[in-house]
């Protein structure tokens, strides 16, 4: 597999937050993560990257054991991600925050420029350059941390709630952004988010976490009718269900 | 539009190098209209200029507080008056004993750096400065204790001579700072001040580029004490002393931090000072510390960023006034 979780349990003191996670991604596939606030999401994230570190359970990815490895090594092995609360370098200006993740693979100035010229051209960034992050609002900012990430080539790209905070519109700019990427360079995406019209509109799979545990898996049809997903959601009341969760 | 405005950001620059160029000839003048004393204070503001680079490359740039920042100059110091002095080694090998005694030192320091932050690597800092410090006195077979060595004779060089020098490490240093600044490594520097998480998820291997800015700012802090070990012709513990950490964090604090025109601008202080205390009496000296305490404390309240920040507002004030000319007159 390209990509895979197996038996992931990672618990903070006596708070279990998440218990025998098992995920599976394919090359170049789009997979959501949906589930409730405090479910886990954020954690199962971090523990991807090499934030943290699983009690026990492996994480494999193109066949190798990726389960102990630090941050950097995950980028450098080809897994980035954007972070749900990212300043990104307010100090810096676009192109040198984008130069950061340029520099993962291309130790020259000479070969990094051109690549962070062309992936702040993708996300539609293209002459802001030389503005601070600072001075950027929060879509911008939003995309130039997009832009980040992607300089590192990554095959895969975990997306921590990146529609966030974004109005309608944006985030409809955003979702063709994410696709682009997907059609582009063929990286596999793997979307935590709370707006359910992202993952109805790109994901071929979703799994669903709540209280630290996979309850669900499948097609976004098939898991926003399902009865335990929308329990975990909406609670058991059966009015709201199937109407609420699917606009 | 934007693009305009950005020229017009980077016109302004120029003045900023006109008045370096100017600096650097006012410079070159003053071995001929200068006496002994003004070489003298120009020469410490050189030293200054080398240890201010020195420390805003560690600190302004790659965010670690180095508040015992004399230690690195302390060792090149010593690391060229114990090899010239003791073991009648060449100018040359003294400077390289300094350089490799400093980069065992502050690959020891950004090791610590690399797991401690804030508090705690400044408290690891001062026990490392105070031990090195209580060496320098204890050994004194080879570091001359107190009093501490007297270089040889030979090795006495006219007032000149040095100015030349310290002008010449000073430029190069500001150079290399600048350089240092736009290269790889001066991106990852502030990047992983400004976010080390997400820097490390970039793939920067943040522990790495910690030590290594370490490295590099010793470097530098050795080639500066080691000069200095030739200007003064003898070394003693005070070289390692908290008042020369201290200035050399007010020069770039009130210069203006992060910046390649910080220590340039924070010398100023320092020759303040050494005319000052030209004027004082002796015994009264050593309180032109409570000057520099006033001066940073006035700056960190009136303007954090530094004098250049001054100079940068009134920049942004006239390029908005020929703004509004360029608009009307359209």
């Amino acid at each position: 597999m390209f990509f895979e979780m197996s038996n992931v349990t990672k618990s903070f003191g006596g708070l279990v937050a998440n218990k025998d996670i098992s995920v599976e991604i394919a090359e170049g596939e789009i997979v959501g993560l949906i589930g409730p606030n405090g479910a886990g999401k954020s954690t199962m994230f971090k523990t991807v990257t090499g934030f943290h570190i699983p009690d026990s359970g492996s994480i494999s990815f193109g066949g190798k054991d990726i389960t102990k490895y630090e941050p950097n090594k995950i980028c450098q092995v080809g897994i980035s991600c954007t972070f749900q609360k990212s300043q990104l370098f307010s100090a810096l200006t676009l192109e040198e925050s984008v130069l950061v993740g340029a520099y993962c693979r291309h130790k020259r100035k000479s070969q990094a420029l051109p690549l962070a010229h062309r992936m702040i051209e993708f996300v539609g960034l293209g002459g802001k350059e030389e503005v601070k992050i600072s001075k950027l609002n929060m879509f911008e900012r939003k995309k130039a941390e997009l832009a980040a990430a992607l300089a590192t080539e990554p095959k895969l790209l975990l997306l921590d709630e990146l529609f966030a905070g974004l109005v309608p519109t944006e985030v409809e700019l955003m979702l063709e952004l994410v696709k682009k990427i997907n059609e582009e360079f063929g990286t596999a995406l793997f979307i935590v988010e709370h707006v359910l019209r992202v993952i109805m509109g790109i994901c071929t799979k979703v799994y669903v976490l709540e209280y630290g545990q996979l309850i669900a898996v499948g097609t976004p049809e098939e898991v926003t009718s399902s009865e335990v997903v929308i329990k975990a959601y909406l609670g058991d009341d059966d009015f709201y269900a199937a109407t609420d969760i699917k606009s | 539009m934007r693009s305009d405005n950005l020229l017009r950001r980077e016109r302004l620059l120029h003045p900023l190098t006109a008045v370096s160029l100017a600096l650097v000839i006012l410079a070159a003048f003053v071995p001929i209209f200068g006496d002994r004393l003004m070489m003298n204070i120009a020469i410490m503001a050189m030293i200054y200029i080398i240890l201010g680079h020195s420390w805003n490359l560690l600190t302004g740039l790659a965010g670690m507080f180095s508040i015992t920042h004399a230690l690195f100059f302390g060792l090149g110091v010593y690391g060229m008056s114990i090899s010239v002095a003791k073991f009648h080694l060449p100018i040359i090998a003294g400077l390289l004993v300094g350089l490799l005694i400093n980069i065992v030192m502050s690959a020891i320091v950004g090791m610590i750096g690399s797991k401690l932050s804030g508090l705690y690597f400044v408290m690891a800092q001062v026990g490392l400065s105070q031990t090195i410090y209580t060496l320098s006195i204890q050994l004194f077979p080879l570091t001359g204790g107190v009093t501490g060595l007297s270089m040889p004779r030979e090795y006495l060089m006219d007032k000149s001579t040095l100015y030349w020098i310290a002008l010449i490490l000073a430029i190069l240093t500001t150079l290399a700072f600048a350089f240092i600044r736009k290269s790889r490594m001066g991106t990852m520097f502030v990047a992983l001040k400004e976010n080390p998480d997400l820097s490390l998820s970039l793939g920067s291997n943040v522990g790495k580029w910690r030590i290594m800015a370490t490295v590099m700012s010793a470097s530098m802090a050795s080639l500066a004490g080691s000069f200095y070990a030739l200007f003064m012709m003898s070394n003693n513990p005070e070289v390692f002393s908290m008042v020369i950490s201290l200035k050399i964090i007010i020069v770039v604090i009130v210069g203006g931090i992060g910046s390649v025109w910080g220590p340039i601008v924070g010398s100023s202080l320092v020759v303040m000072d050494e005319l000052i205390r030209g004027i004082m009496p002796t015994t009264m000296a050593p309180f032109s510390v409570i000057i520099y305490a006033l001066v940073l404390i006035i700056m960190a309240i009136r303007h954090p960023e530094g004098l250049i920040s001054i100079g940068r507002s009134i920049g942004l004030k006239l390029e908005g006034k020929s703004m509004k000319k360029v608009s009307i007159s359209k």
